[in-house]
């Protein structure tokens, strides 16, 4: 657990090194713990910059993160104050998802991208179980170990779910080509089934090394996603038509499994059902998160490869 | 989509700028002689009315259209490699069962190697040609042999996939013929049980002649599924196939677990199908709420599992399990 009572030894026990990011409210640096030794990443947050108080997100991401615990999240080792700042000490985690899925002299097996979709289900199904929604699930933010083990990251458009119904919750979230279409409806009452339809569009990515739904703006996503999943109508999507902007629809057909099939040609049967499960258009007829780790593609030769031999940035390496 | 600088150019022909942005069907080829890239109209322009120069600067070579083949790798070091090793190799295609000492075979393949690396890179490229052309003479005959194996190979393999794609096809065949079977089926006892309530001959109560029809019918049912089950069996075992052993024998010895050993498989408590609860009754039926996949099983889930949880934890059995370290896949 943390412990931040204890601050006084904590704030000389972190040593930041080198600056590697920064984001919109935070900066982000490779540190160490001293006494250990241990490499770790130190998100520092702009408090001075906003003068109500601390962004919403760094919030979330330490009211989370400090509940969820799980060999798929990041770890969020500590958090310290120091010179007017909030910092959070996470995991040092020097590669992702998307630098491997860019790097054209990887060659990703079947068997990788069971392992990779098996590891991010595992996490996302502790989130579930906690009520969490992740919100923001894309390659970016699947972060993977030195040892090969990824973890989701980035809880600051997390939130809680499922307590109460008069609470509305902002359609704008998830980066724009891994949103599913309730969102892009612009739905307030949305579920965990989100999280699996990004997870989807990533399983589809992994296999066709280029993303799956890449839409310029947000009409023309709901565009592109109909245009390859078919325009949903009330009869297989019921009360569909009572989301805000479902209107003025180019009508597309629903592609058949063999075209699918046609557009996943290494996806085994079970394999493509799973994508298809996790990329139905209505959110209750999309599996959750338990359905997902059951499907017979996980049971099915090959096996998921075990995650230290998964295919590895060879840049990051050298850093380390 | 963002496009990268240095992928640019693999979008555009050299030659005549076009874009493939404008012109989708555009493909681009390359020659075995200079593989120098451009389109296929350019192609058919510069070299359509016989051998003409390389249009690229500083090139030089005299290029035929024939000899322009489809660019299959975006590297086009890697194309020209595979080129030449797919050469090379037709003539140096010895296998590994045609040496009798075990480090010849190593010194056959490093000889290749070394080949296709002069090749490529452009090293002593008239000694190696004519190594090559002197191994092909001397070993004439024994290289046709081998290249006749090669071919057979092939064959049977395209002969074990046609095989296999019938097995499929016979698969679904059966399925769907048993599956008509039923339906008709269904339709022949739902008329069945129709004709004998009507008849009024009979005095037997309704629910015994329903009961004995429902009876016979699912036995028939199951009588067609289980037919079904073993002519697909059968199918499957005529296909003994070698590879499906292999992978069988490979079996993982610790079993797969989809929540790699972490679940709670129950809670202690039942849902009930509703509740009365002021807070979710007016949006129980709300369309926009449904629509979004919101369920109010989903609240009352909630509300029980955080009033219930942690019953049956026992706290010194959990830190005792977590300070194992308990990892597996």
């Amino acid at each position: 657990m943390l412990d931040t009572t204890s601050s006084k030894d904590t704030i000389s026990s972190y040593i930041k090194d080198t600056r590697v990011g920064e984001g919109t409210y935070a900066v982000v640096y490779v540190g160490q713990h001293s006494p250990s030794h241990r490499r770790v990443a130190i998100k520092e947050i702009k408090t001075i910059m906003f003068k109500d108080g601390l962004d919403m997100s760094a919030i979330r991401e330490m009211k989370y993160l400090q509940e969820l615990h799980h060999v798929n999240i990041i770890n969020l080792i500590d958090v310290y104050y120091e010179f007017e700042n909030l910092n959070l000490v996470l995991e040092f985690l020097p590669n992702d998802l998307e630098m491997l899925i860019k790097d054209k002299n990887l060659i990703f097996s079947p068997s990788d991208i069971k392992s990779w979709l098996l590891m991010t289900l595992r996490g996302i199904h502790h989130c579930h179980r906690n009520f969490i929604i992740h919100r923001d699930l894309k390659p970016n933010n699947l972060l993977i170990s030195p040892l090969g083990i990824l973890k989701i990251a980035d809880f600051g458009l997390a939130r809680s779910f499922g307590a109460n119904p008069n609470e509305l919750f902002t359609s704008n979230v998830v980066t724009r080509w891994y949103r599913a279409p309730e969102l892009l409806f612009g739905s307030c009452h949305y579920t965990d089934k989100i999280d699996i339809w990004s997870i989807g569009i990533i399983f589809a990515e992994l296999m066709l090394r280029t993303p799956y739904l890449p839409g310029l703006n947000d009409l023309d996503q709901l565009d592109i996603t109909f245009k390859a999943l078919g325009t949903p109508t009330e009869i297989n999507w019921p009360n569909v038509s009572s989301l805000p902007l479902y209107k003025n629809l180019n009508i597309y057909p629903k592609p058949s499994r063999d075209e699918l099939r046609r557009r996943f040609l290494a996806a085994t049967e079970n394999a493509l059902t799973l994508l298809i499960k996790m990329t139905e258009l209505d959110p209750s007829a999309r599996f959750n998160s338990d359905q997902c780790l059951l499907s017979p593609y996980f049971l099915e030769i090959p096996h998921p490869t075990p995650p230290r031999n998964l295919p590895k940035s060879i840049k990051n390496q050298e850093k380390q | 989509m963002v496009v990268f600088k240095d992928e640019k150019w693999i979008d555009k022909c050299p030659i005549c700028t076009t874009d493939r942005y404008f012109s989708p069907d555009m493909k681009f080829l390359v020659n075995l002689e200079c593989y120098h890239r451009m389109c296929e109209s350019c192609v058919d322009r510069i070299f359509g009315s016989g051998p003409a120069l390389c249009p690229y600067q500083n090139c030089g070579k005299t290029l035929k259209k024939r000899q322009f083949k489809e660019q299959i790798f975006d590297d086009i070091n890697i194309e020209k490699e595979v080129d030449i090793r797919r050469r090379v190799c037709k003539i140096f295609n010895k296998t590994e069962s045609d040496f009798k000492k075990p480090g010849e075979y190593d010194l056959y393949l490093e000889k290749i190697e070394d080949m296709v690396y002069n090749l490529t890179n452009e090293i002593d490229v008239e000694k190696t040609e004519e190594e090559l052309l002197k191994y092909e003479e001397a070993n004439r005959g024994l290289i046709n042999i081998n290249n006749d194996r090669v071919k057979q190979n092939l064959i049977k393999f395209q002969q074990k996939q046609e095989m296999e794609k019938n097995l499929r096809e016979q698969k679904r065949k059966l399925k769907e013929e048993s599956l008509l079977e039923q339906q008709e089926d269904e339709l022949y006892y739902e008329k069945e049980v129709k004709r004998k309530l009507l008849d009024s001959a009979s005095d037997v109560p309704a629910e015994k002649i329903i009961n004995q029809l429902k009876f016979e019918f699912e036995q028939r049912t199951e009588m067609r599924k289980k037919k079904l089950d073993e002519s697909i069996k059968a199918l499957t075992s005529q296909l003994t196939n070698s590879d499906i052993e292999k992978d069988k024998n490979k079996k993982v010895t610790t079993p797969f677990t989809p929540y790699d050993g972490d679940k709670d498989l129950e809670f202690k408590f039942t849902l009930n199908d509703s509740y009365d609860d002021f807070a979710t009754n007016n949006a129980k039926n709300n369309p926009a709420y449904l629509a979004g996949g919101w369920r109010v099983e989903q609240v009352y889930e909630r509300a029980l599992q955080q009033a219930f949880i942690g019953i049956g934890c026992f706290i010194d059995e959990k830190v005792v399990l977590s300070s194992q370290g308990i990892e597996s896949f």
